[in-house]
């Protein structure tokens, strides 16, 4: 028995001519957050629905806790919540309401209930709008009550699809870190996004699709390795001598070194310690240094190392 | 259960339901009453017309004469003198005038006497003149019983003569025939209501996404079916009652007395809608509000011809293309409504019933069908 949560074969859906999914696969494991990471149209929702069952696709195999998911999985879909892309609430029915019905889909227990529900709402902040109706509720706070409705029967499993669209900094912050707190408290997570710093920020292992398929997948520091994209590093240091450049030509994990109006630029592969190494020479010559630029390869990087195409154009 | 009071709050709460279902029908009731009903009284109970009487022979045959239309309800006997009489019908203040001969009673009518004055002065005379016989010899043998008797007669033919000549001229009472459409309107857009249910489970239609939470849900296809219908017939039901007591009480317009048959009628009529609605909830393409518009325009459709507007196209329907009426669930709900509460038979009310019934099955058996195949929420 594995610890895997879900597992994706070979997942095909077409809509016509269009395929939406192209032979994809991906698997979970317990209390990880998995990030599916793609341009609009790449399939992640696509991709969420088929595990779901919401919608049936051409071929392929989905387990989830290790059971294959249908239709009537009514065991499975107990444990699983969801958050989807577009809010999903009932306009005519209160904060309190939306949450306590769909939470009541899952758990009968009126005392029980009730409780779940004020735990979810104030985790995710809402205490002051209970009596709201979703219509005066500002992007943000629909976003956070879309979340509440999705996780207040405490699942195992959870879903975010694009929980933080439209959604300001401080708001999106404020998810991202009850996202983490859901996974200490046990829950494996599947979120995906198109931004690529929330990515980076809370998943443990990344997906990148495109086009319907798993273009690459690891961790976000395995993903950097895969590409040659260095690490550019740029520091303002005054009489730098040759000695000095080739010894720190001589650092393995750096691909070129020059030195040009007081200025060092090192392009070097990914790695931690590069900054520092390279510091460390500098300060053991006695050098002064007045300014340190480094750039870390983002996963936009890698995206257009894989695909040729920057993963959002917008913005 | 808790699933029930959840679905009982969004039917409630969904404006344009209770607007179409309940707020627009009474609120039209209300204003053809306020319109009509003073015009419609007019036509059907009769005001007693201001008549006078000159005797021109004195004998059993004339002095009766008095005795009798002194206690026909319709006639107010003036009594003035002859020419007194004659100046008052010149100047329209009286209707008409009986002028009572040895064994002949003539009728003078006021120069603008309408035909329904026409019809029930003279409809009294005639009646007199042969029913005298049958006076004589009550009078002789002192039988009052035969003269009262004649008497109600008389009485009850009179209504008879107003109801035929009013102006509307079809089998159905055409006032009365609005109120009862207006009803069956009402009754016709709890089909919206049904729209709703089904849009409940498919993702896919337009802004109901909380489809997609519900089919994620551990809650069966069934349950979320069965909450759904059982939930909005109660509250359609709870609408078209109040609705019919409104009608009765406050609009003059009667449900009758039969009791266990209304409450089949109401029962078996919104069943019919709802499952109607799931219909166009299910065969309608586009998002909701689509489906409900499709669905809105054929109910107008339907309410029209069934006489919403003109209360006479049914007749003429009747009378040229009688499988309108047939076929038209407007039609065979407001006739349905209609008998039950008009005819003193009710095999035609149960063969309206009958029909409604036979659709409701099959519109839910096809529903039930559809939507066991749609496994998955989204198409
Ligand atoms: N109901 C549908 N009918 C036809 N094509 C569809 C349908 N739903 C999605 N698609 C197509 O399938 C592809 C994948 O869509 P999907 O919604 O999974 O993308 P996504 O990665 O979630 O994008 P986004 O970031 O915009 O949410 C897209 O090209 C989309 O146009
Ligand atoms: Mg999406």
């Amino acid at each position: 028995m594995s610890s895997k949560v879900i597992s994706v074969d070979n997942l095909v859906k077409r809509y016509k001519e269009l395929i939406a999914l192209d032979h994809f696969s991906m698997d979970v494991d317990e209390g990880q957050i998995l990030g599916l990471l793609g341009p609009n149209g790449s399939g992640k929702s696509t991709t969420i629905n088929c595990i779901l069952s919401i919608l049936e696709f051409d071929s392929g195999d989905i387990k989830v806790f290790g059971k294959k998911m249908t239709p009537k999985s009514y065991d499975l879909k107990r444990l699983i919540g969801i958050v989807p892309q577009e809010v999903a609430v009932y306009d005519e029915f209160t904060v309190y309401e939306n949450i306590d019905f769909f939470c009541g889909l899952y758990i009968k227990d009126k005392e029980e209930r009730k409780k779940l529900v004020n735990e979810a709402i104030a985790f995710v902040g809402l205490q002051d709008f209970v009596k709201f109706k979703p219509g005066k509720l500002s992007g943000g706070l629909l976003r956070r009550l879309n979340i509440a409705c999705g996780i207040a029967h405490k699942p195992k499993l959870i879903f975010f699809d694009e929980p933080t669209v439209a959604v300001d900094p401080q708001s999106r912050n404020n998810i991202l870190e009850g996202i983490l707190k859901l996974r200490q408290g046990g829950a494996t997570i599947v979120y995906t996004s198109h931004y690529m710093e929330e990515i980076e920020q809370i998943c443990d292992r990344v997906i990148i699709m495109d086009k319907g398929q798993a273009i690459a997948s690891g961790t976000v520091d395995e993903l950097k390795g895969m590409i040659k994209k260095s690490e550019l590093i740029r520091i303002e240091v005054p009489g730098l001598d040759e000695d000095t450049l080739s010894k720190i030509n001589e650092l393995k994990n750096i691909y070129t070194v020059s030195y040009e109006d007081n200025i060092l630029k090192v392009e070097a592969g990914s790695g931690k310690h590069n900054v520092i190494d390279i510091i460390n020479i500098l300060q053991d010559r006695g050098l002064r240094l007045k300014k340190i630029f480094s750039e870390q390869p983002t996963l936009n990087d890698v995206f257009l190392e894989f695909t040729g195409k920057e993963l959002r154009d917008d913005l | 259960m808790m699933m029930f009071k959840y679905s009982l709050k969004k039917t409630l709460s969904n404006r344009m339901f209770i607007f179409w279902s309940f707020v627009f029908p009474v609120t039209l009731m209300f204003f053809f009453h306020l319109a009509f009903s003073s015009i419609y009284a007019d036509q059907n109970t009769i005001e007693p017309r201001d008549v006078g009487v000159i005797y021109e022979a004195d004998n059993p045959f004339t002095s009766f004469f008095g005795t009798v239309t002194g206690r026909i309800d319709v006639l107010n006997i003036v009594d003035e003198d002859e020419e007194t009489l004659y100046d008052l019908l010149g100047q329209n203040e009286i209707e008409g005038i009986y002028i009572v001969k040895e064994d002949i009673v003539e009728v003078a009518m006021c120069p603008k006497y309408s035909e329904t004055d026409s019809m029930i002065i003279k409809t009294v005379a005639d009646y007199y003149i042969r029913e005298y016989d049958l006076v004589e010899q009550a009078l002789t043998s002192g039988d009052m019983d035969t003269v009262n008797s004649m008497i109600d007669n008389l009485n009850s033919q009179t209504d008879y003569v107003s109801q035929k000549t009013g102006i509307y001229q079809e089998e159905t009472n055409p006032y009365n025939w609005y109120y009862y459409a207006t009803i069956v309107m009402g009754i016709m857009f709890q089909a919206m209501a049904g729209v709703n249910l089904v849009a409940e489970l498919q993702a896919d239609v337009g802004e109901r996404k909380v489809a997609m939470r519900t089919s994620v849900s551990p809650v069966s296809k069934t349950v979320i079916v069965l909450t759904g219908f059982f939930s909005r017939l109660l509250v359609s039901i709870v609408i078209s009652s109040f609705s019919l007591f409104c009608m009765d009480r406050f609009f003059d317009i009667p449900v009758g007395k039969r009791m266990p048959q209304l409450i089949l009628f109401i029962l078996a009529s919104n069943m019919f809608a709802l499952s109607m609605g799931e219909m166009f909830g299910l065969f309608f393409k586009g998002p909701v509000h689509t489906r409900g518009n499709k669905g809105t325009a054929l109910i107008m459709t339907s309410v029209f011809l069934s006489g919403e507007m003109i209360a006479t196209l049914p007749g003429m329907f009747e009378r040229y293309l009688p499988i309108v009426n047939d076929i038209n669930p407007a039609t065979v709900l407001n006739f349905a409504l209609y008998r039950l509460v008009y005819y003193e038979d009710l095999t035609s009310f149960y063969i309206e019933i009958v029909k409604i019934v036979l659709l409701t099955v099959l519109f839910l058996t096809v529903a039930t069908m559809k939507l066991r195949r749609q496994k998955y929420a989204s198409l």
